[in-house]
């Protein structure tokens, strides 16, 4: 599917709530060939639909999810992928929202990518997340009962001997 | 899916987080029914050292010896992962020769790192002439490792915007002659792996992903592939000079007929996947053309820093890894060298979910081949807890490669 199509298919159906789109064309240095990178803003609701939708183009790839402490809000980015195993077909798709540090709350989204869960896993421990309907919510790479979010650069965060 | 509690805290590591050949530890908890696994536990992280923490302090060209030692084995893996993603954030480009050395280092490394787990997996199952057999004959890609870049390991040769090194007429014929050397071993290595009745008992239907786990629990490289899973970035998303070379996914049913997810499927991708790796060599070296590899002078280096302080932007570098996907992001605003976010995942940290389906129903003697089969960033399992009747005991490496040895001595009669 052409990155627009995708594009315009995710307005169509979600309008006002996806906030910003961006799509980045990654050229070869050879000159012969490129590839895009669709970012996504939404509004944390919507989640679990725009991936529900991403499914219908097909399964997708999750790389992995990023994220990082704005101050009063956390950022996370979904880096997905759809078109893999076609020749030169695969294109990036990345869902880009906001949580208030007040309410982390968004919709964990294994019940539709079971293989979600390592990266959601990352992000209650790392950054102090909190995904609705998580099968699994303890620490993963961090210790089980380690309360400090390491990601976090409020008082929630680790204190300087950890950096050091 | 947990028996374990926030309360049960593991301690028991005999080798623990500092054993050299560890990059990340992992700890197992199974859950038996007589000799036979019923689920597996897996917890992580005993070795996490916040790289991307120390990467968010650093500019990027400090970064680049940093990312490249997050792993010894795929180390220019995590340089051209990283050198994509600044290249594709701020807009660097990179000279067509220097996309084609980096596909070479790439492929060696491939090369190195097949036959290394091939040995792994023969020791494993208890075949050590096998053992020593694929870590002699891997020496021949370490040597050309060394001679094209002067080290066997941390090659620091990907920067970003090219390559250090370039390749030299005079290194070309060194280069092809060990492509040749690979070539002739390899109808023994297929014969010695997949023509050995006892390995074939040991590894067919054992340690099974379905296409439907592999694909819905993120699978990547060879353990996806060996599954079915037609995912591979150099085809799907090619980069570097990937998109002028002909390649398609290696899955097992080019060697046999259907396509099981078993151990035995995951050796045949792996083993032709060196095959696919000589091929790709040979096609960068005929066609790379002449020119620049890079900034060479100081001059030039400056104006690269300069340019990434003065630009922003965010960019994903993914590279087909060894073992599969390897994939940074990062993210700079302007006026600042600094990235405001580095994210690294690894090939393993998309593979660990898998391990779950291929144990159930595994006996005890196949753990260790279960383990070694996705080709784990840990190279050696230290330790192992087991929960039968209730009770909980700690298996050594030791313990458990007795098992699987004795196992195969039993199939042999």
């Amino acid at each position: 599917m052409e990155p627009k199509g995708l594009v315009e298919s995710f307005q169509a159906r979600f309008g006002q709530k996806i906030r910003a789109v961006r799509i980045d064309e990654i050229r070869s240095n050879l000159g012969i060939y490129s590839y895009p990178v669709i970012w996504f803003e939404i509004d944390r609701e919507v989640l679990h639909d725009a991936v529900a939708h991403l499914i219908s183009f097909q399964f997708p790839h999750l790389a992995t999810i990023s994220g990082r402490d704005l101050g009063k809000e956390i950022e996370l980015t979904y880096h997905f992928s759809i078109g893999y195993g076609q020749r030169r077909g695969e294109q990036s798709v990345n869902f880009r929202l906001r949580v208030p540090k007040a309410d982390p709350r968004v919709r964990s989204i294994c019940d539709l990518v079971p293989g979600a869960l390592t990266a959601e896993r990352e992000k209650i421990e790392f950054l102090g997340v909190q995904f609705e309907g998580i099968p699994d919510s303890r620490n993963i790479f961090l210790p089980y009962g380690m309360k400090e979010h390491p990601w976090r650069k409020d008082e929630t965060g680790v204190k300087g001997a950890w950096l050091e | 899916m947990a028996r374990v509690t926030d309360e049960r805290t593991y301690y028991t590591i005999p080798i623990g987080p500092t054993h050299p050949s560890l990059k990340e530890p992992l700890q197992f908890a199974f859950d038996l029914e007589g000799e036979r696994v019923v689920d597996v536990e897996i917890k992580p992280g005993w070795n996490h050292r916040g790289v991307e923490v120390l990467g968010m302090k650093r500019n990027p060209l400090q970064t680049l010896y940093l990312a490249e030692r997050i792993c010894g084995i795929c180390s220019v893996s995590h340089l051209i992962a990283f050198s994509r993603a600044v290249e594709n954030a701020l807009g660097i480009p990179v000279p067509p020769r220097a996309e084609y050395i980096r596909v070479i280092i790439a492929e060696l490394e491939r090369i190195h790192s097949h036959i290394l787990w091939a040995g792994v997996a023969a020791h494993e199952l208890g075949f050590d002439t096998l053992l020593h057999l694929t870590w002699r004959v891997r020496e021949q890609v370490m040597d050309i490792l060394e001679l094209l870049t002067g080290n066997r390991v941390n090659y620091a040769l990907v920067t970003i915007g090219g390559v250090r090194r370039d390749i030299t007429k005079e290194q070309e014929p060194l280069v092809r002659q060990a492509l040749r050397y690979y070539k002739d071993l390899l109808e023994m290595l297929v014969d010695a792996f997949l023509h050995d009745p006892t390995i074939e008992l040991r590894t067919r239907d054992v340690g099974v992903l379905s296409y439907k786990d592999a694909l819905e629990l993120m699978a990547v490289g060879p353990t996806a592939r060996a599954s079915g899973v037609k995912k591979d970035i150099r085809v799907d998303q090619p980069y570097l000079a990937y998109p002028a070379l002909e390649l398609s996914p290696i899955t097992p049913d080019l060697f046999r007929p259907e396509i099981h997810g078993d151990v035995y499927d995951k050796i045949i991708v792996r083993l032709l996947e060196i095959e696919q790796a000589i091929g790709l060599i040979e096609q960068a070296l005929a066609k790379m053309p002449e020119g620049e590899i890079g900034h060479a002078t100081k001059e030039e280096m400056t104006e690269l820093l300069v340019q990434i302080k003065e630009r922003e932007g965010e960019g994903i570098g993914r590279h087909e890894a060894p073992r599969g996907e390897l994939f940074h992001y990062i993210r700079f605003q302007a006026d600042s060298e600094i990235p405001i976010l580095w994210k690294v995942k690894c090939p393993t940290y998309s593979n660990l979910m898998s391990y779950r389906p291929m144990f159930q129903g595994a006996q005890i003697a196949d753990i260790p081949i279960i383990i070694a089969c996705i080709d784990p960033c840990i190279a050696c399992m230290d330790r192992v807890i087991v929960r039968r009747d209730g009770r909980e005991e700690v298996w050594t490496a030791e313990q458990l490669l007795a098992k699987s040895w004795e196992k195969t001595r039993r199939l042999k009669g």
